[in-house]
């Protein structure tokens, strides 16, 4: 077990370089075609080269090789790892230090996706649960069309839509019958609240773990439905245990291999969701971050956020690799 | 100045102005809409005001140039002067408006007995200190060129590979005594005074100079408003009215701005109560003015947006063909069909907002007449088979310049293709003359008087990003320049525009309008929008 987590924590720095390189490169490129982003500073005004120097060399992009098309900058990239040897992680465009703006817009984002994930766990597996176990009766189809209409549905369609009825026409019938600072005032709201991060960000959360969830349901269901009829719990049965146990211990913890693989995906690609949600939302975490970041070419600020994501990423997909051995004695990684 | 920033689909209104960024383009300016401009007050009877706004880019006045700094940094400090709904000067700190015999020196008395709200006395030092820190090319602030006028400015900038610069104080601003300060130009300018009421001039600290990372984040104001507390990026800047403020004091006793991240906007938020002010989108602007009728006030504002040509290309040198194109443009029906009419025809280059404002300079030229356009083409040598390229940043800019594409398709029988490039890009091939077509473009004025709208952007001789050169123009500008009064000015600038209007570098096509809502807590009687620093103007705005 531990030769196959260091084997493994091994692979992931090395694919962390990798990105983080190939990262560097794409946004270098975008300036060396793009124009670079000093140049913004001033508008449509008519700038001197003096002016201009002064602020490239303020936004950091005065290094000449962002004048060359194709150069890979090697020199800026080997700086910028130095200097995150040392735990420096620079500044953006705005002087701003990159660490403190992370720090501040991390918060936001763990707790829209614990509640996500919160909901692809509870209602998902269990709907899907549930439905395998009730199969061709009235709740397995409700689950079967409920999955689909979440995927045919745009999550910014669900979003846009959400925020108008449940914030704004909800919340204030809300607001008017039981307060503006209610409990249901506050979670029916139509965007973030400093005040409330937790309360607020229900809505969201939610909305965001239905991004996915359709998936996560249909294949606990169809995973249930396969494993109830192996022969190991046929075996179980036989035996005369209860039909609980038998479902919960012998059944469903076989059922949820795959589900946990495709619960780390979808995090994964819950990430794009998490752009659309929080922009929606005014939540100042890192899909913002990211997104403004991008937008304006702030590679500094862009590296470090992908980096952080990419490490994520990593450990989640280390940590389900994991759990699979704790779900299924047979796999073992020696 | 202040650029519009498009993070957020907002468009913001900006004040006083500059040119309008791309990033205006998106954001603001086109859609004057934005979270930005407005917040709107929910709660009520606390005496609080809440707005809704996008995060800065920073708080120190001489370094801001988007509307979502303007708007903060207008309530916590104030300058000498500002400017009044009619785009006069307006003395705030200093005690008159600034004198001078020839109006290449120039003395202007500050008022005694103003402080910042750290108990530093204001003085005419203050200023100086202030002036050098803005204007010093280590520094890279925004607000720089605001004071390249003053004697001594070229000095104080970077050499072009980063060198140091020759001189550390801007040697055209002395203090004569404790309260006088006297500013030298380069060349005489009547005009000069108009410039001051910008927030670059804003006066700072010396514990702010000292320290401007932490003045950035809890600002050292001498303004009608005290921050409490910090910045909180991305989320909230409170504050609460400071009594030691010896200009007019404002009725609102605490402004909360909540920031706006991502490309969220604060319209749903004013719908359901949590701010007080807000712009619709123009998605939601016909929905919203329906809804709120008369609690939505539409604003003119100073920002002008037109098609450039490119004077220096053989096939727009000539003004003929500039003309024709100009003809062939409906802009009334582009407003009906492209911004549900809200905008206002422009047919100056100067709007109706600034000083020296003169209607109709374009004459014929920018009304509609589609027969009278295709016959001007054909007397020129206007190649006919070759298509024209038409040029644009990316963004919403790209379906404003697509229906202009259309009209002039149409009406004058030609094929166009659209360019887009990164605003970037565009800028970089736009300074250096690689547009090859008409290209859109929009200003908004760094200080309220006609001259801006010309001597920038066409002066200079041949130089200029169209590569416009026309002597008369030019000539009459100087003469403007060196007026006695300003009145004279402004009428020398008027015959500079109709000059210019006749070899029309860019054909003039709208002027934005903002369009804000206002919730029940404010008095709707107490709302108005200073046209010229394109803000609301929250001294006299009151709860109700």
């Amino acid at each position: 077990m531990g030769r196959y987590v260091i084997r493994r924590l091994l692979q992931a720095v090395l694919t962390l370089f990798f990105v983080l390189f190939l990262l560097h490169y794409l946004l270098s490129l975008a300036i060396q075609v793009n124009g670079n982003p000093a140049r913004t500073f001033f508008g449509d005004k008519p700038v001197t080269a003096e002016q201009l120097a002064a602020v490239e060399a303020k936004f950091g992009t005065d290094d000449p090789c962002l004048d060359t098309i194709g150069d890979p900058c090697l020199g800026m990239f080997g700086k910028r790892m130095g200097d995150w040897l040392t735990l420096d992680f620079g500044t953006t465009f705005h002087g701003y230090s990159v660490t403190e703006q992370i720090a501040q817009a991390v918060p936001p984002t763990l707790i829209l996706f614990a509640i996500s994930t919160a909901v692809w766990v509870l209602i998902g597996i269990t709907a899907g649960v549930l439905a395998a176990m009730k199969r061709g009766k009235f709740f397995d189809y409700l689950v079967r069309t409920g999955t689909t209409f979440t995927v045919a549905v745009p999550t910014f369609l669900l979003l846009v839509i959400t925020q108008q009825l449940v914030g704004v026409s909800l919340g204030n019938w809300a607001r008017s019958t039981f307060g503006r600072d209610s409990v249901l005032g506050i979670v029916f709201q139509p965007s973030y609240d400093h005040d409330h991060p937790f309360l607020s960000l229900l809505v969201p959360g939610i909305l965001l773990g239905a991004f996915g969830i359709a998936g996560i349901t249909r294949l606990s269901r169809t995973s249930m439905l396969e494993n109830l009829r192996a022969d190991f719990v046929r075996t179980a049965k036989a035996k005369g245990l209860r039909p609980r146990r038998v479902t919960v211990v012998h059944t469903l913890r076989n059922s949820l291999i795959p589900v946990i693989t495709l619960i780390g995906f979808a995090m994964a690609d819950a990430l794009g969701g998490t752009v659309i949600t929080e922009g929606i939302y005014s939540i100042p975490g890192m899909g913002g971050l990211a997104f403004s970041a991008t937008r304006d070419n702030d590679l500094t600020m862009v590296i470090a956020i992908v980096a952080i994501l990419s490490v994520s990423f990593m450990l989640v997909t280390l940590i389900i690799d994991l759990l699979y051995a704790v779900l299924d004695p047979r796999i073992r990684y020696e | 100045m202040r650029t519009t920033n498009y993070g957020d689909s907002m468009v913001r209104n900006k004040r006083v102005i500059t040119a309008i960024s791309a990033v205006a383009l998106a954001g603001l300016g086109l859609a004057a809409c934005g979270s930005g401009d407005g917040g709107s007050s929910s709660g009520g009877g606390d005496g609080t005001l809440r707005l809704g706004n996008s995060e800065p880019q920073n708080l120190i006045p001489p370094n801001v140039q988007e509307t979502a700094g303007g708007d903060v940094v207008d309530l916590l400090y104030a300058g000498l002067y500002t400017y009044d709904m009619e785009g006069n000067l307006e003395p705030v700190l200093a005690e008159d408006v600034p004198q001078s015999e020839d109006n290449k020196v120039w003395t202007i008395k500050v008022g005694e007995g103003h402080t910042f709200q750290n108990g530093e006395a204001i003085n005419a030092d203050t200023f100086v200190k202030t002036w050098n820190y803005a204007v010093h090319g280590d520094n890279a602030n925004y607000g720089a060129s605001f004071f390249k006028q003053i004697d001594g400015w070229q000095d104080m900038q970077l050499g072009s590979d980063g060198d140091a610069a020759a001189a550390d104080e801007l040697s055209g601003v002395v203090a004569l005594d404790e309260y006088t300060l006297e500013i030298t130009l380069s060349d005489p300018w009547v005009g000069f005074p108009v410039t001051l009421g910008y927030s670059a001039f804003m006066p700072l600290a010396d514990e702010c100079l000292a320290d401007i990372d932490a003045c950035n984040e809890t600002p050292i104001g001498n303004g009608p408003y005290q921050i409490d507390g910090k910045w909180n990026h991305n989320q909230s800047i409170h504050m609460d009215r400071w009594d030691g403020f010896k200009g007019t004091q404002p009725s609102i006793e605490r402004i909360e701005f909540k920031i706006y991240t991502g490309d969220a906007t604060a319209w749903p938020d004013f719908e359901a109560g949590k701010i007080d002010i807000a712009a619709p989108n123009a998605e939601q602007y016909e929905v919203a003015k329906n809804t709120y009728g008369d609690k939505m006030f539409e604003d003119e504002t100073a920002q002008a947006w037109g098609l450039g040509f490119p004077v220096y290309d053989d096939v727009f040198s000539d003004p003929d063909v500039r003309k024709a194109f100009s003809m062939a443009i409906d802009r009334q029906a582009y407003i009906d069909g492209l911004f549900q009419g809200r905008y206002t025809v422009a047919n100056s280059y100067a709007p109706a907002a600034i000083p020296g404002h003169l209607d109709n300079t374009c004459g014929d030229a920018c009304s509609f007449d589609p027969e009278a356009a295709k016959d001007l083409l054909a007397t020129t040598d206007f190649p006919m088979d070759k298509t024209v390229e038409l040029w644009v940043n990316s963004g919403p800019g790209e379906d404003y310049l697509k229906v202009l594409g259309d009209q002039l398709s149409a009406n004058l029988g030609i094929e166009y293709v659209l360019k887009t490039l990164e605003w970037p890009d565009f800028l970089t091939k736009k300074d250096n003359r690689e547009l090859t077509g008409p290209f859109l473009t929009g200003w908004s004025p760094d200080y309220p008087l006609s001259q801006n709208y010309m001597e920038p952007l066409y002066g200079g001789g041949p130089d200029n990003d169209f590569g416009y050169h026309g002597e008369e123009f030019e000539q009459l500008l100087a003469e403007g320049n060196r007026a006695e009064d300003l009145e004279d000015a402004l009428v020398k600038y008027q015959e500079a525009e109709k000059a210019l209007a006749a070899d029309l570098p860019m054909a003039p096509i709208w002027v934005t309008r903002t369009a804000t809502v206002i919730g029940d807590n404010v008095d709707p009687a107490s709302f108005q929008r200073n046209p010229i620093l394109g803000t609301i103007d929250f001294t006299a705005l009151k709860l109700g």
